[in-house]
Parts: C-alpha cells; sequence; structure tokens
C-alpha cells in the first residue's frame, strides 16, 4: 500500500501484469510488486481539460504521464471538501513548477501513467537532490536493490 | 694454409690512425709469416671514422719486444712511466699494455696476436699498442725459469746490499719524486722512485733468510714492511705493480733511515744490486678489510676533468686522487677496469645520493680489458693548480662537490669568464674555489700529505664511510633546472590522474573549460643553487635569470634600479612556480633522463624546454641572493652620474605593456622599444660631493605660479612642506631634508605637472621592468643641470630615452597607500611576486604634513571589484557607446584601474563544450586570443575581455593571482550592458600568486562531504519504517507523509478563562516509500501535523462568515492581545476548531474505510451529544484530508509495543484493524525536511552503508 518513491526512469521500467486491473512489479526487487507511486519532477507539458488535467513530469531520469482527475470518484455530499481540495490541487500544477506527485500507477491505452492522489509545490531546488538520494536509499535498503545497479 | 701478415711498428705510426689486428683465433696455430708493409689499402673500411678502430683486412702479427721504457725516454709522460712497457722492433719503439700480463715477457721477443693501436698524438710518431693477446714467439725463447728482474749490468759492482725481503705485495705506489740530502756531501738532489708495502712473514726461516716455499701454509704475511724502489729500479713500476697480490723475492736491498720533514722511517731501500723474483709456489690472499677498503670490477662509463672523475656502470663514481694512477692511454669508455684498495663513500647531497669511490696513495687501478669504441686518449694536465691542492685538501664527498661544481661553473660561465677567473691559475684562487670555500662547512678539510707521507702513515687515513653532505647543493645549469621543473610538471601531472584529482573545471556563459593547475616549489625540495646574471630578455622583456646553458624567468619582488646586469647572483633561497592548464595525452612521451644527476651534469646534457602551456619562474628577492664577482671584460653599464646627479624627480602614472609587433618571426624581438608615461616634478636635485642630494630651484620658479590666478594661493601663500628623500646609488643611500614650497589649495600643482614618456630600447627593458605604477624615481637628465634654462623635459609631450642607470628608484612616503592591496607574504600558500609599494620605500613618517603633498599625487584610481562594479552601476550609461568610424566601431568609455584575484581566464573563442587545453592553448593566434578573465575580491566578481596574446601575459598570469588592471575601458555593449575591456595600453600587474584549489576525486569529495556534515549537524541516520520489525526499540528519525488518519480525540479546554482546544489523541497512518505504519502523537505535535496553525483557505472563510462572531469575545478573553495577532490568529483552521468545540466539547473523529486511498469514510462523535452541522463535518473533513495531503516532513519516534499500544484499542475502529498489522511509533518530534542538510545526511547514509 505504500507509495514507492521512484524515479522516473525506474517507474517507466516496471513490468506490467495483465491481470485486471493490471498489476505492476518492479525489475530486480522485492517486494517487487507496486501499486501506489510518488515522484519528484518538472512539469513540462500540461493538458488542462474539463474533467481532468493531463500533465508531464521531468525529473531528469524521463518523463511521467499524470492525470489528475478534477470529479471525485464518488459523488460529492454537502460536507465533503474534496472538490473544493481537487481545484486547489489542480491550481499548483503549472508548467515549470517542481511538483511532488503521489499516486496510483494505472495503465491508459497501454501507456503508464499516474493517476494523482495529491500534488505538492517544492520551491526548493534542492528537494530534488533530497527525493534522488532517498529514492537510492529506499531501493538499496529496502527493496535490495543491488549495489550496481543504483548507477 | 693461410700466410699470416706481419709488418713494422713504423707502418702502424706512419698510418696514424685507430687500427685494429688479429691474427688467428686459434694461437696454437702458426702459418708462416709473410713481410707485408702496412698501407691504407689494407684497411677494412678505411672511410671509417678516424675516430673509431679500423679493422686490417688480413690476418697479421706484430713481432716485437718487450721492455722497460729507459730513463732516456724523456718524451714519455708520467702515466708512461707509471703504467705502460715499451714494443720495440727494429723500426720504431713505442707504448704496450697488456692485459694478460705474465712478468716473463720482459726483454723477450713476441708476438701479438691481437691489438689494438691507438696514436696518442697526430703526427708526432707516438702510439700505444694494447696487447690483447700474445705469445714468445717460439719455445724457445720463453724462459724457462719464473720471472726474475735485475739490473743485470750492475751487479758486479761494489755495492753492499745485504738485506732481504720475502712477502706477499700489498700495494705499490706512483712513482713520486722526493728532495734529498745527501748526507755525505750535503748536496740537495731529487730521488725518483715507488714504494711497494710487503707483508712479510715472520716465520724463523724468513727470518733467518732462508724462506721455505714448500708449503704455502707455514707462511703468514702479517708484518708490513715498505720497500723504496729509487732510481734506477724506479722504472720496474709497471710490472711490480702487476705483482699485487703476489708473493715476491727481494734482493740486494739495504736498510735505510729515510727522513722526510720531521718524520724519520726505516725501510729497505733498492740497490743496483736490488733482484726481484716471484715466489710461484706460495700463494696467499691479500687480507681484506671491508669496512675500510675493497675491491670493485666494472665498465667505465664516463671519464670527466681529465680523468679526475671516472663514472663506473653508471652508478658509481670513482674518484681519482692522482690522475696518475690511471693508464691514460687505455682509461676510455667501455674498458673494464678492476679498483682495488679503495675508500668507498655514501654521499647525500642535498639534490641527490651518490656511490663515491675514492682512491688514496694505497690503490691499485688494472685495466682488463680494452675499450672497443671509444678511442679518444686522457689528455693529463701536468700542473697542479692552486684548485688542484685545494680539491685534494677535501674529504671525498667534498671533493666529489667541487667537481661537480667545476663542471658546473664552466658549463654555465663559460661565454663571460675565462678559465683563469673560474678556476685560478697555480698561485691565485678562482670563482670556484673562492666560492667553495665559502660554502663547505670546516669539517670537509683534511690535511694533506706528500705522496711519501702519505704512503707511510696511510693507516691514519680520515676517509669515513658515509658523509651526510647536505648541505652540498648543486650549483645547477638552468637548462637543466628547466628540465627538471618540466619533468616534475609531467609526474604532477601523473599523481593527479592517478589519484583522480579532478582539475577545477569552470563554466563562463554556460561554457565548461579545463581547469587550471599551480605548484610552488621551494628551494629545499630542489636541493639546488641558481646562479646567473639577471636580465631582461629582448623578446619577452620579462626578466630572467640568464646562464651559458640556458635561462628562466624570475620576479623579484625588491628589484632595485641600481642592478648590474652583468653581476653574477647566486641565489639559495626561492620558490619556483609551475602553473598552467593540464596536459593531454600520453605523458610518456616526455622523457627527461634526470636531469639533475651527476651524469646529466658532467655530460653537459642540454634541456630545452618543451612542454606548452607550462608556465615556469622563480621567484626570490636580491636581499636573500649574493652577489658573486662580476666579469672583468664585460663593459660597464655604469657611465657617470656623479657629475651631472640625478636632476629631475619623476611619478611614474603608467606602463605601457608590450605589443606583439612581429608575431610570425619569434627570433625577432616582440617590441623595439618599451614605454612608461611619467608626471615630472617641477624640481631639480644635484648630488653634492659627499653624496648628499641638494634641491636647486623651487617649486614656485618652475611653475611661475605668479602667471596663475589663484586667490587661495596668492591669500595664504606658498605652503613649505618638509620631505625626506632617500635614493639608492650603488649601495650608497644619502639622506637629506629638502622643502617643497607647494600650493596647498588644491590639485592646481599637479595638473601643472609636466607628463613625459619615457622609451626604453631592447637593452634597457631592464629599467622598464624595474618600474613601478605610482613609484618614484630621479631622472638623470642628459641635458645636465643648468639652473638658468628650462629643460626639455619640461615640454609637455615630449619624450626621454631611458639609457643604462638614467633611472633611480627613490624612496619617497607621503602618507599611507590605501589603495594598493597589502600582499600578506606570510600564507604558505601565497607567494608576493611584487612588493606593495608601501613596503618598497622606506618609510618616513610625514603624516604631520601630507596633507598638501598627497595633492601633487595624480588621483590614485585602482579600484577593488565591488567598488568597480558600484562604479559600473552608478555610471551614466548614455556617456558610454561607441563611435562609428567607417565600418569600425570605436568603443567610447573610462579608463580604470581594477585589482582583485584572478578566479579564471579562458580563450573566449572556444565555443565547443568539450573544449580541451590544447585547443586552447596550442594553437598559436597572432593577433592576440580573444580572452576571459574573471576578477574577483571577496564579494564580487566581474569579467574582463579583450585581445591579449599569452606570449604577453605578464609573469604569474593566471588562476589565484592578485592582479591590478590598469586602464581598462569601461563601455557598454549594445545591449546597454556595462562592460570591461582589455585595450592596448592596459597594463597588468601581478602582486601575487596562490595555490589553486582543486575538486578532488570521488573519494576525497566524499571526505569533504563528510566533513562538511559533521561540521555543520550531528544528526542520526534516518530509518525506514520497513525495517522498523528488525529494529530494538530506540528513538528512529523518519522522513515521511501522512498517509490518511486512525483517529483523532480534540478537546475544548479552558487556558486561564480563555476557550481553547487540546488533542489528547491523534492517530495518522505514515507513509516513508517503504512501509505504512501507525504513529501516535498528541497535543502540540498532533496540532503540527493537522496543521492547524495554517491559514485556512479562502473558500473556507467565506462558509464559515457565520462564525464571524468570535472578535469581540476572544479579544475580551485575551487570546489576541491586539488586532494583528486577533487578525492573524482568526484566519486559521485552528480559530475555527475553537468554535466546534465551544458546541462539541469533545469531538472524536475514527476512520472506518478499508481503503487507504481516500479518507471519506469518517465517523464524528460529539462530546456533547449534539449534531453536527454541514458547516462543520466539512471543516473536519477538511482538516483531516489537508493533513493528508501535507508536506514530507521529518518524524523522530519510538517504536511502541503491544502492551503501550492497548490503551488506544478503544479509539481504533475495525477496519483500523483490518487494514492490516502495521508497527506503532509514538512521535517525539515533527520537522520539517531542510532538503540540503538532509541530501548531506543520506549521502553519508549512503556512503556507510
Amino acid at each position: 500500500m505504500t507509495h514507492a518513491k521512484l524515479l522516473a526512469a525506474e517507474l517507466l521500467s516496471v513490468i506490467v501484469h495483465p491481470t485486471s486491473p493490471p498489476s505492476f512489479s518492479l525489475p530486480r526487487r522485492r517486494p517487487s510488486s507496486i501499486s501506489r507511486t510518488e515522484i519528484l519532477g518538472i512539469v513540462v507539458s500540461l493538458e488542462a481539460k474539463p474533467r481532468f488535467l493531463k500533465f508531464l513530469l521531468d525529473d531528469g531520469t524521463g518523463c511521467v504521464p499524470c492525470i489528475l482527475w478534477l470529479n471525485p470518484r464518488l459523488p460529492p455530499s454537502d460536507h465533503d471538501p474534496t472538490p473544493e481540495i481537487l481545484r486547489l490541487q489542480a491550481r499548483r500544477v503549472r508548467l515549470g513548477e517542481q511538483l511532488r506527485v503521489r499516486g496510483r500507477i494505472t495503465v491508459y491505452r497501454g501507456m503508464l501513467q499516474i493517476t494523482v492522489g495529491d500534488v505538492l509545490v517544492e520551491k526548493d531546488p534542492n528537494m530534488e537532490t533530497f527525493h534522488r538520494l532517498d529514492c537510492l536509499r529506499i531501493a538499496k535498503r529496502c527493496y535490495g536493490l543491488a549495489k550496481d545497479d543504483l548507477g | 694454409m693461410e700466410t699470416l701478415g706481419s709488418f713494422s711498428l713504423s707502418d702502424l705510426l706512419r698510418l696514424s690512425r685507430p687500427v685494429t689486428g688479429t691474427a688467428s683465433l686459434n694461437p696454437a696455430s702458426s702459418p708462416p709469416l709473410k713481410r707485408i708493409k702496412l698501407d691504407q689499402n689494407l684497411l677494412l673500411n678505411p672511410s671509417l671514422s678516424r675516430k673509431s678502430f679500423t679493422p686490417i683486412s688480413l690476418p697479421v702479427l706484430l713481432v716485437g719486444t718487450v721492455n722497460f721504457f729507459s730513463e732516456a725516454s724523456s718524451h714519455r709522460t708520467g702515466s708512461c712511466l707509471n703504467h705502460c712497457l715499451s714494443f720495440s722492433d727494429s723500426s720504431a719503439t713505442i707504448c704496450c699494455y697488456i692485459v694478460d700480463f705474465d712478468p716473463r715477457v720482459i726483454g723477450q721477443e713476441i708476438h701479438v696476436m691481437a691489438w689494438n693501436y691507438l696514436p696518442i698524438k697526430q703526427g708526432e710518431g707516438q702510439g700505444v699498442l694494447e696487447i690483447i693477446q700474445w705469445r714468445f714467439s717460439s719455445p724457445d725463447t720463453a724462459p724457462l725459469r719464473g720471472f726474475s728482474l735485475s739490473l743485470e749490468s750492475a751487479q758486479d759492482s761494489g755495492v753492499k746490499a745485504s738485506s732481504f725481503a720475502f712477502g706477499l705485495v700489498k700495494s705499490v705506489s706512483l712513482t713520486f719524486t722526493l728532495p734529498i740530502e745527501n748526507g755525505k756531501t750535503g748536496e740537495m738532489g731529487d730521488s725518483v722512485g715507488f714504494l711497494a708495502e710487503l707483508l712479510t712473514c715472520m716465520c724463523d726461516k724468513c727470518a733467518k733468510m732462508r724462506p721455505s716455499n714448500e708449503k704455502s701454509g707455514l707462511h703468514r704475511f702479517t708484518e708490513s714492511k715498505v720497500v723504496y724502489f729509487i732510481r734506477p729500479t724506479h722504472k720496474w713500476r709497471p710490472v711490480v705493480a702487476k705483482l699485487v697480490g703476489k708473493v715476491m723475492y727481494l734482493w740486494g736491498l739495504k736498510k735505510r733511515l729515510v727522513v722526510v720533514g720531521k718524520e724519520s722511517y726505516v725501510m729497505l731501500v733498492s740497490t743496483i744490486k736490488t733482484k726481484v723474483s716471484l715466489c710461484d709456489s706460495v700463494v696467499s690472499d691479500l687480507p681484506t678489510d671491508h669496512s675500510k677498503r675493497g675491491a670493485y670490477r666494472g665498465i667505465v662509463t664516463g671519464i670527466y676533468l681529465h680523468g679526475a672523475v671516472i663514472e663506473l656502470d653508471k652508478k658509481v663514481w670513482l674518484l681519482i686522487h692522482d690522475t696518475l694512477l690511471v693508464p691514460h692511454h687505455s682509461l676510455r669508455i667501455g674498458a673494464t677496469v678492476s679498483v682495488r684498495d679503495f675508500h668507498f663513500v655514501h654521499a647525500n647531497f642535498a639534490w641527490t645520493k651518490v656511490i663515491i669511490v675514492g682512491t688514496c696513495v694505497m690503490t691499485s687501478f688494472c685495466i682488463d680489458s680494452f675499450a672497443v669504441s671509444d678511442t679518444k686518449v686522457l689528455v693529463k694536465t701536468e700542473e697542479k693548480s692552486a684548485l688542484g691542492t685545494f680539491v685534494e685538501s677535501l674529504n671525498l664527498s667534498a671533493k666529489f662537490w667541487i667537481l661537480l661544481s667545476v663542471s658546473c661553473f664552466k658549463y654555465k660561465f663559460r661565454a663571460v669568464l675565462s678559465d683563469k677567473e673560474l678556476l685560478g691559475s697555480i698561485n691565485s684562487a678562482g670563482l670556484v674555489q673562492t666560492y667553495s670555500s665559502r660554502s663547505l662547512p670546516p669539517d670537509v678539510f683534511r690535511p694533506h700529505n706528500s705522496m711519501f707521507m702519505a704512503y707511510c702513515n696511510h693507516d691514519q687515513c680520515t676517509y669515513s664511510s658515509g658523509h651526510d653532505q647536505s648541505k652540498c647543493k648543486l650549483i645547477v645549469p638552468l637548462s637543466n633546472f628547466v628540465g627538471r621543473c618540466e619533468e616534475l610538471w609531467i609526474s604532477i601531472q601523473s599523481e593527479m590522474s592517478e589519484s583522480d584529482e579532478v582539475h577545477c573545471n569552470n563554466t563562463c556563459d554556460g561554457i565548461s573549460y579545463p581547469g587550471y593547475r599551480r605548484r610552488i616549489i621551494p628551494s629545499d625540495d630542489f636541493g639546488c643553487i641558481l646562479m646567473g646574471n639577471i636580465q631582461a630578455c629582448s623578446s619577452s622583456g620579462r626578466l630572467q635569470l640568464v646562464d651559458a646553458t640556458g635561462n628562466i624567468d624570475v620576479v623579484i619582488p625588491d628589484l632595485p634600479s641600481d642592478l648590474s646586469v652583468q653581476t653574477i647572483y647566486e641565489v639559495k633561497d626561492y620558490k619556483v612556480v609551475l602553473e598552467g592548464f593540464g596536459i593531454e595525452g600520453d605523458n610518456s612521451m616526455y622523457e627527461f633522463g634526470e636531469p639533475l644527476s651527476c651524469h646529466a651534469i658532467f655530460k653537459r646534457q642540454t634541456y630545452r624546454k618543451r612542454i606548452h602551456g607550462l608556465m615556469l619562474y622563480v621567484q626570490f628577492y636580491l636581499k636573500d641572493s649574493v652577489c658573486l664577482a662580476s666579469p672583468s671584460r664585460a663593459p660597464s653599464n655604469l657611465p657617470h652620474s656623479e657629475n651631472h646627479g640625478p636632476n629631475h624627480l619623476l611619478v611614474i602614472s603608467h606602463k605601457f605593456p608590450l605589443t606583439n609587433k612581429f608575431p610570425f618571426n619569434s627570433a625577432m624581438s616582440i617590441c623595439s622599444s618599451l614605454f612608461a608615461e611619467a608626471l615630472i616634478f617641477p624640481c631639480k636635485f644635484k648630488r653634492s660631493e659627499n653624496g648628499e642630494l641638494i634641491q636647486l630651484g623651487k617649486f614656485q620658479d618652475a611653475l611661475d605660479f605668479s602667471k596663475r590666478d589663484h586667490k587661495k594661493a596668492s591669500e595664504k601663500g606658498p605652503w613649505l612642506a618638509p620631505c625626506s628623500l632617500a635614493s639608492r646609488n650603488g649601495g650608497v643611500s644619502a639622506t637629506t631634508l629638502c622643502q617643497f614650497n607647494v600650493d596647498s589649495s588644491n590639485y592646481m600643482v599637479s595638473k601643472s605637472l609636466a607628463r613625459i614618456l619615457l622609451e626604453f630600447k631592447c637593452e634597457n627593458f631592464f629599467s622598464y621592468q624595474m618600474l613601478r605604477i605610482g613609484g618614484y624615481y630621479f631622472l638623470n637628465c642628459s641635458e645636465g643641470f643648468n639652473p638658468t634654462r628650462v629643460c626639455k623635459c619640461w615640454e609637455k609631450g615630449g619624450s626621454f630615452v631611458v639609457t643604462g642607470n638614467t633611472l633611480q628608484s627613490l624612496s619617497l612616503s607621503f602618507s599611507d597607500d590605501v589603495n594598493q592591496k597589502e600582499p600578506s607574504g606570510t600564507s604558505s600558500d601565497e607567494l608576493v611576486l611584487l612588493k606593495s609599494l608601501s613596503e618598497l620605500h622606506e618609510i618616513v613618517d610625514l603624516k604631520s604634513v601630507s596633507q598638501g603633498i598627497t595633492k601633487l599625487l595624480p588621483p590614485s584610481q585602482v579600484l577593488s571589484v565591488s567598488s568597480c562594479l558600484q562604479h559600473m552601476f552608478h555610471q551614466n550609461r548614455n556617456l558610454y557607446g561607441s563611435t562609428d568610424l567607417g565600418e569600425q566601431r570605436l568603443a567610447q568609455g573610462d579608463l580604470i584601474s581594477v585589482c582583485g584575484d584572478v578566479e579564471y581566464f579562458h580563450d573566449n573563442d572556444c565555443d565547443s563544450v568539450s573544449l580541451t587545453a590544447s585547443k586552447c592553448l596550442k594553437i598559436p593566434n597572432p593577433r592576440g586570443n580573444n580572452i576571459c578573465i574573471h576578477l574577483a575580491d571577496d564579494n564580487q566578481m566581474v569579467v574582463i575581455r579583450g585581445n591579449l596574446s599569452r606570449k604577453l601575459f605578464p609573469i604569474g598570469f593566471g588562476v589565484g593571482a592578485s592582479a591590478t588592471f590598469h586602464r581598462l575601458l569601461l563601455t557598454c555593449s549594445s545591449n546597454r550592458k556595462e562592460k570591461l575591456l582589455l585595450t592596448p595600453v592596459t597594463y597588468i600587474e601581478i602582486t601575487s600568486v596562490r595555490k589553486v584549489k582543486t575538486n578532488r576525486g570521488p573519494n576525497q569529495q566524499m571526505f569533504k562531504v563528510d566533513s562538511l556534515i559533521e561540521s555543520l549537524c550531528h544528526l542520526p541516520p534516518l530509518g525506514l519504517f520497513s525495517d522498523l520489525h528488525n529494529k530494538d526499540s530506540k528513538v528512529t528519525r523518519f522522513c515521511c507523509r501522512i498517509l490518511t488518519l486512525n483517529v483523532l480525540v480534540l478537546e475544548s479546554c479552558m487556558i486561564g478563562s480563555s476557550p481553547a482546544y487540546k488533542i489528547p489523541l491523534a492517530g495518522f497512518v505514515l507513509d516513508d516509500g517503504s512501509a505504512l505504519c501507525n504513529c501516535w502523537t498528541d497535543n502540540d505535535l498532533a496540532s503540527t501535523l493537522l496543521s492547524l496553525r495554517d491559514i485556512c483557505s479562502s473558500f473556507f472563510s467565506s462558509d464559515f462568515s457565520s462564525l464571524e462572531r468570535a472578535p469581540k469575545r476572544l479579544l475580551a478573553s485575551g487570546l489576541c492581545h491586539c488586532s494583528d495577532d486577533y487578525s492573524n490568529y482568526k484566519n486559521t483552521v485552528g480559530y475555527y476548531l475553537d468554535h466546534i468545540l465551544k458546541k462539541h466539547h469533545k469531538v472524536i473523529v475514527k476512520n472506518h474505510g478499508v481503503s487507504l486511498d481516500i479518507c471519506q469514510d469518517l465517523l464524528f462523535h460529539s462530546g456533547s451529544g449534539k449534531v453536527f452541522s454541514i458547516l462543520e463535518e466539512r471543516l473536519l473533513n477538511y482538516i483531516i484530508l489537508s493533513s493528508c495531503h501535507g508536506p514530507t516532513f521529518i518524524a523522530t519516534g519510538l517504536v511502541m509495543d503491544a502492551s503501550a499500544t492497548k490503551q488506544f484499542d478503544a479509539y481504533i475502529s475495525e477496519s483500523a484493524v483490518l487494514r492490516g498489522c502495521m508497527q506503532n511509533i509514538w512521535i517525539r518530534e515533527v520537522a520539517c525536511v531542510d532538503p540540503l542538510k538532509d541530501a548531506f545526511n543520506l549521502i553519508l547514509d549512503l556512503k556507510n552503508g
């Protein structure tokens, strides 16, 4: 259930298993199965639609397509502020902005993408380095990645 | 059977060239002899050089008789008498040397089967025959009995000679001459002879003169006896010397008392009845004393200084105490020699370690095989100079050093000093001797005895086996020194490559440029002394230390004006600077062959600077150097000046740099003339008879104030300012008090100063180098002094050609020079190249009177980088720009001077990211490269651009140089951006250089990061939730985010009389990317995680407008004491929560959702039992959702055991239990992520493990 902190290149190289819904696993890692991820990158492409926001997040190792649905999955009730929070998050997605994105890994038309759960703006550029190192640390200590694969 | 040719010696002499011949490889065969005439046609290859042995094309044999030279052979040298036998046939007699010597050969006719012949002197009918293989002419002529020597003609004389000696020949001295006094007549004469030491046996039979020769084991040769072979037996020396190690009978000796000086010795002396024979049946080995003496056999690899130094096997240095010891004819490169009874020394000199083998009077020297390629016969200088005597008085290592120094001195100064000046003569000491006697420590001198005394007292010989001569430094030929520096530079590059040291790649405008390296090496690391003349190079204008072998650029911070270019300076204390960009490619292509090795010095190997892009120079202070004698034949450059006296006072306002007029011909001077601009002061001085300076005339006379309309001046009148002047001329310092009458009002005086252009021709570039911008100098005017006439120098726009020592530096100080940056000079990383003016001048305290005089000086405009930037910012941009001159644009702007540190420089033409040093450096651009210089101070940096040829770089210009740029053009680019440009008149002055910092490779970089982390923080490493199962219970830091909420308990409370809320418990699910974890906390930390102090989003502000009834009450309650605090507080989430809790007293929120994705199955429990309004639920939902979308934070917590978590069971919903079994931690601290600090922490974590 955890959001695996990954670099874009790693995420784009996950193995997609044709289950329903599709499941994902990371090569050469244990536990290999993942369903959620957290990445950090710069918005390099943005496509705004009434029901969703589609953007590309570039972290220097690759570009990950992300989709932020603007309508909640369940019909909103009066006491649920989710629509407002989603709109607030959508406003954070701007070209050139450094974002930290969490979400589920999904496949759309054969292409891997992140269905965004939340978006956070990271103002400090050092956060990119920190995120990369954190990815390395977790890969090394948690996923059991071989030392040579750390790059 | 093949016939054998035979020819006469006269044929050989006539041929007069090195010839080699052989009869047969099988000496047993005896083909018939045929008389032939030797001429060029018989040579195998007559066209071969006359300096190499030419073989004879057919088998030849030489027939002749071997004998001693008679005394009548006056033309024989001392060496011949000591080593050579004569070989004669009916036609001629020549020297011969036999390798497999049999003493029975004396007086016998032999056939020489294999031989070399060398003419000794061309055209004089002398030569030497080197006999490699021989046999007696026929079995009949071979002596049947053993070897015996006697003077046959004198056997019947009536001389009584009854003494006898039987013993082992231990050593044989050289033939020497001893002045003697005839005991009977009292007449003085010379005794020619040699000494031989015999180890005799003391057994009874030997004592009774009946030595037994049957059993050698009966004899113990222990007792030393000296036999003095005097004329006429002295000619036996070549044979007796070859009997060392053999047992010998001697009859017909006389026991005599020999008195030499105050010493007397009882010894056996030869007579005409003396007879020598060998005792072949008794064999004994010479006793060896390894601690003192030994034996060595090796191949001659070098012969230097007329045979005084012989190199064996390229590793051992044989010092010959007396060159007569060696057979001059056959000692050639390639010969194999044996040395016995020598002294052995390991000498540790400052620059190298050598093995020295020193001969003495006891040493025997033998040629074992002849050289086959070298035909150069050693020429012995017979007369002994004062230097030779001096050298003999030294111990071995000092002797070696001085011989090396002789070689260096001759090599370095052969062009300017004669041999007599260098080496002295028989009676007078030369430069080498005076220098050496001053430099050598007193303990290297040893008493010197005559050969007789030395031989007899040899046991007292004081040579020791090891010498620490670290004070003896090499007087290095400059070309070898340059070679050594280049060798060092290459090794530095290799070391950097091996240690992964990455040179600082710098970027400019996004382009990466190669790194720059600088090494400052002190003189102690070289162990060398620099010596030479100081001259200004006519092609580069730079100051150089010069000798006959080469030159090296020098920087002398205390350069005086009275330095003589002919004087030889000795520089012991210096620093060598090597700098440049890294070398690309294979370093092994540079082979230097140890430029400072003794071999290279003796052999005079020359080196040329080969590495382009390496800037190499030496910095030293003249005050630390010693002035050696000037060459007598050098013309003096000091004319006159006593009569004239310095006439004008100058201050240098600018120096114009070199210009590259002849770029395509490096042989030509770069510049025919150099120029400097000066302001000439309106006063005249004259040197009095006693050396003092006398001021002649007054300022107001020259300036003619009366013609000027200055109110203030007329009101106050001329101002009298005392000023102290001191000049240096020929080492004489004179000080006098002068009076300047100046106008105290303003810059009027300085404006009225005449500007003069000083021109320096090639031969006076030295004077140009001595000049400093802002420095004061006296100018000797060629017109001399005329009090009634205004000098031409005063005419504005005039020029003056500087010759000789026209300019004299002047110590003049008015006030502290605030604009000159003081070079620290104390840091070991920094090297001063130029002293500040205030340091250069002798400071005279004139502060009390300086106010008026300071205004005489041209306003100093050297800006720091920061000041320059301010200046650029404040300047009116419209003033700058460019003027169109046809197609060319002429930049306009101010000329300013800026000082700072050169951070980096690079060619601006290079536009490739993969730029290499070779691209930047190795392609010469005659017009000068478009260069970009980054100049910085502690705070700011400016970029200076312009064209500058690398040939014209001042010494020291490079990264890490502290530089002053005079007359830079401050102008505007087309986009109205200010820029600094180099102009053709820009003069760059380098004050100091410092080591260039380098980046290190990965390992070293880690180390630097480690130290940074250690210095910045002592944070424990970050943990992972996935590791909690394996961990002991201890406080750990986690980098995580909130995923969802488990439970939240909110209660209202009263703080004093004010309502408030508290959070008794908050449970979250945290996610750190490795696993999920339940975390628990309360109150403040929970409030932080829920962001209750954050400003509420605007859409809530409108929603909760109905709750806007609180202000008055809150203000009244004192929760908010001022309007600002209150307005801040009312925008927070906590403010609205406060309202909710006032109604419900206690709120419990539980998450009943099974999925962790969406936090929507929250159940709210009210403590008061009241129903939650939509707005209230909405707010609570908002608080929780916002916290779940919150930022990454660092949580510090402790793992809770099962008993500790039981207390929360009541709060945890069944769904939460269903969500899986997770670890529980109690959070003690929450902090924001500091990306930089925590990234360092992660690097350390990754490195460790």
